[in-house]
């Protein structure tokens, strides 16, 4: 057992926590107004190094079991707590293939690969990769899926919508997940590379959302949108033998633990503020009854979110290792999500008015985090997948 | 590098402990609750494991394992029977204490042969009229450098059995200073002063196999190396240090309990059947299971965290020991009063052991310090960065028990 944090992490958490305090935090309020970072911005950053790259975890092996020194998943949560810390849209919002790159990674063909990881390797030039999954009817129960794939020919005729895409609408492609017979359930998915003006394939409206404003979020439209075979992820047939839907799910074990630690990374800004400001307010004046009751407080906001970022270390080292950490993964996320939605609660409950008004960034977290409980499988959908792990017979829901 | 895996001895030892806790505690807890009796021959086999020193200096005749090793041994153990594992043998917070607040020749001369016998040692700490700022039992010091302690001390967890009692004192020195002090007092029967007396207190909530008393001084004098000193640090620095340490040991037994509740309810909902399966096809069950799963795992990660601040003296590890023993007392009530519920009526009955884990997750809040009081430091830590002995140690008016 250890809790030190190597080197090369160490420098991971103070170059991010610089990056966060000084280039990220001053453009905050600005971006969140108005829904995007500056591109110039957004290159400068790629310029530096920093892209999806370094807040994304490499893939799990192939081979459960298997004990690898790397340290990728670990240090890539590190990471990731400290740019949310700085900006959680900002993360969503860098150039890169997105949530699209791991099923182009997991199932996708060599040649596949190449092509559409090409674009990302251009120094000058912002490029991202979008994850087309959830559906106005299919969003926590990804199996009903409605989009449609009819084979004609050397193509797949594709129809549907797809709705709160990241960066769906200035992505260059979609991995769009459809159905070739709604009557086979899981095993009719399959997993396309929807090119950007393809023709049939359209973008809806921009979603106006709640917090993480200055992520694109959009809608997708396929109509009678014509994908040539070459475009189906794995080619036709790795789906004999396996279905579509695992590649969709797979995504998510490696992502949980990142989500998570950006969640963690939100609440501790709010933490953080709301000490300060107690600091400040409360502790020159001491009206003692109440003093002892937001530092209780900020101790139990605290306490939690160091308990919340040790589950989130505990699955990534896991993921390191090559363990099966599905549940891990799980309670990380759906634990980060209720304990950073509870600290920005509190933080705004600690500073009153000014936490609404004179200091709008903790308000904006209190935006922001809510929908850490949501994406990338909402709190209950965590349950299930917990559930299923402590009770293998379960097979009602 | 940050890893959660343990070593080859540390999995031998959490082996050794939770055969122990499965096949000697879990079958006695309920029998010894009613008796208050150990059942025979189990004092032997737990002083064969040598856990009583595991985590004392080897310089003492303990194993040296550290605070990591501890909490990994007292979680096995208490998931086994908690009451049970407070009633086995050896110095307990005794030695923590004492080798928090005691030199080392002090440290030499009672912790050995207390482990060489298998012996136990007590801790007086709360009175039982409790004294705002310091404590009430009062030491005074003659010219001779001799001490009178009167006073009377509750929640003295097995002082009768005890061999010898750390009782801290408001001590007034013979040049009119006042300040806090701890002594050694010997309690065997055979070496006890004529003035220290025990009497039983109420059975109350829980742990009826480990009982405690209230002690009694009347006119005890002792020698002048009864008080227990360091030169390289003062009490106040000491307190903090053992209360942190026995902290983070409370908590591991939080986590035995909590991990043993709700394992007994993932087992049961999985086995229960009612609509015509077993309840945990439900999701309000397996939701709720999913959660008491999650907190342990919640409790467990801060627990261990803080074991490895102090092994390897990280400057916050009194925060830690905060977090740690704040979250497994709150994390033991919770989960242990849902693991009842998921049983419903069958856990209300005494047939089944949830209702008392429940009790004593509750009796076991009063052992250190309750949560919000932990929550309170760790504030006062993020506010003002300094803890005070008059304002922030868990003091007599807290009602704390050391165990």
């Amino acid at each position: 057992m250890d809790f030190t944090l190597t080197p090369g992490q160490e420098n991971i958490r103070q170059l991010t926590h610089w990056l966060a305090e000084n280039e990220i935090r001053p453009l905050s309020l600005a971006a969140d107004r108005q829904h995007h970072f500056p591109d110039a911005f957004l290159l400068k950053l790629k310029q530096m190094g920093v892209t999806q790259g370094a807040t994304e975890a490499e893939d799990r092996p192939a081979e459960v079991g298997v004990r690898r020194s790397k340290q990728a998943n670990r240090s890539a949560v590190i990471g990731a707590e400290e740019m949310a810390w700085g900006d959680a849209s900002l993360i969503l919002s860098l150039p890169g293939p997105g949530l699209g790159g791991p099923p182009i990674r997991l199932t996708g063909t060599k040649e596949q690969q190449e092509r559409f990881f090409a674009p990302f390797q251009r120094e000058e030039e912002l490029h991202w990769g979008a994850y087309g999954l959830t559906e106005p009817q299919a969003g926590s129960d990804v199996a009903g899926l409605q989009t449609t794939a009819k084979k004609d020919g050397h193509h797949y005729v594709l129809n549907g919508r797809k709705c709160y895409i990241t960066n769906g609408a200035r992505a260059d492609w979609v991995v769009i997940f459809a159905t070739v017979n709604p009557s086979l359930g899981r095993a009719g998915h399959r997993a396309f590379v929807v090119e950007k003006g393809t023709p049939g394939f359209s973008v809806g409206k921009l979603e106006k959302k709640m917090g993480l404003r200055a992520s694109e979020t959009a809608e997708l439209v396929l109509e009678d949108c014509r994908v040539h075979v070459d475009n189906l992820l794995g080619g036709e047939s790795i789906y004999e033998a396996t279905d579509g839907f695992k590649t969709a799910m797979k995504t998510f074990d490696n992502t949980r633990p990142l989500v998570a630690a950006m969640a963690v990374g939100i609440g501790r800004a709010a933490y953080e503020r709301a000490r300060d400001f107690a600091k400040e307010a409360y502790c020159l004046a001491r009206p003692l009854p109440r003093h002892a009751l937001i530092q209780a407080l900020l101790g139990k906001m605290e306490r939690r979110l160091e308990a919340a970022r040790l589950l989130v270390w505990r699955a990534a080292a896991m993921a390191d290792l090559g363990l099966p950490n599905t549940k891990e993964a799980s309670m990380s996320k759906a634990y980060a999500a209720e304990v950073a939605q509870q600290v920005t609660i509190d933080a705004l409950e600690v500073m009153g008015a000014a936490g609404n008004h004179q200091d709008a960034l903790v308000e904006k977290w209190f935006r922001d985090v809510k929908v850490y409980d949501i994406f990338e499988g909402t709190g209950q959908i965590q349950r299930i997948v917990i559930a299923k792990r402590l009770f293998e017979t379960i097979k009602s829901f | 590098m940050i890893t959660f895996e343990i070593s080859g001895e540390l999995e031998l030892f959490q082996g050794t402990a939770r055969e122990f806790a499965q096949t000697l505690l879990r079958p006695a807890g309920r029998a010894a609750e009613e008796s208050g009796a150990l059942p025979a021959g189990l004092r032997e086999a737990y002083l064969s494991l040598g856990f009583a020193g595991l985590a004392l200096p080897e310089g003492v005749g303990g194993l040296g394992q550290g605070l990591g090793a501890q909490v990994i041994v007292e979680e096995e153990l208490a998931a086994g029977d908690l009451p049970l594992t407070l009633a086995m043998p050896g110095p307990g917070a005794f030695g923590v204490l004492l080798l928090a607040l005691g030199n080392e020749a002090q440290a030499e001369r009672i912790l050995r042969p207390m482990l060489e016998r298998g012996g136990r040692g007590a801790v007086a700490w709360v009175d039982q009229k409790p004294r705002v700022g310091t404590f009430a039992a009062t030491a005074v010091e003659a010219p001779d450098g001799s001490l009178r302690l009167n006073g009377k001390k509750t929640e003295v967890r097995l002082g009768g059995q005890a061999e010898h009692l750390l009782v801290l004192v408001r001590l007034e020195s013979k040049d009119g200073a006042v300040r806090p002090a701890a002594l050694v007092v010997p309690s065997a029967a055979d070496t006890r002063p004529s003035g220290l007396r025990f009497s039983e207190a109420s059975p109350g909530l829980a742990f009826g196999a480990a009982k405690v008393v209230t002690a009694t001084f009347e006119d005890v004098v002792l020698p002048k190396e009864a008080q227990l000193s360091r030169a390289d640090r003062s009490l106040e620095v000491g307190l903090f240090d053992a209360v942190g340490r026995l902290s983070v040991i409370s908590a591991a037994r939080s986590v035995g309990l909590a991990r043993a509740a709700a394992e007994h309810a993932r087992a049961y909902a999985a086995d229960r059947q009612a609509f015509g399966k077993p309840i945990a096809h439900f999701q309000a069950i397996a939701f709720l299971i999913a959660d008491l799963m999650t907190r342990v795992e919640v409790m467990r990660g801060l627990v261990q965290r803080a074991a490895f601040a102090f092994d390897h003296q990280e400057p916050d590890a009194v925060r830690r020991a905060a977090y740690a023993i704040a979250e497994a007392h709150e994390g033991a009530m919770v989960v242990t009063n849902q693991a009842v519920q998921v049983l419903g009526g069958a856990g209300f009955v005494q047939d089944y052991p949830v209702e008392k884990w429940m009790r004593e997750a509750k009796a076991h809040m009063a052992s250190v310090m309750p949560h919000a009081v932990a929550d309170l430091l760790v504030g006062r830590l993020a506010l003002e960065g300094a803890l005070t002995l008059a304002e922030d140690a868990p003091m007599p008016e807290l009602q704390s028990i050391w165990l």
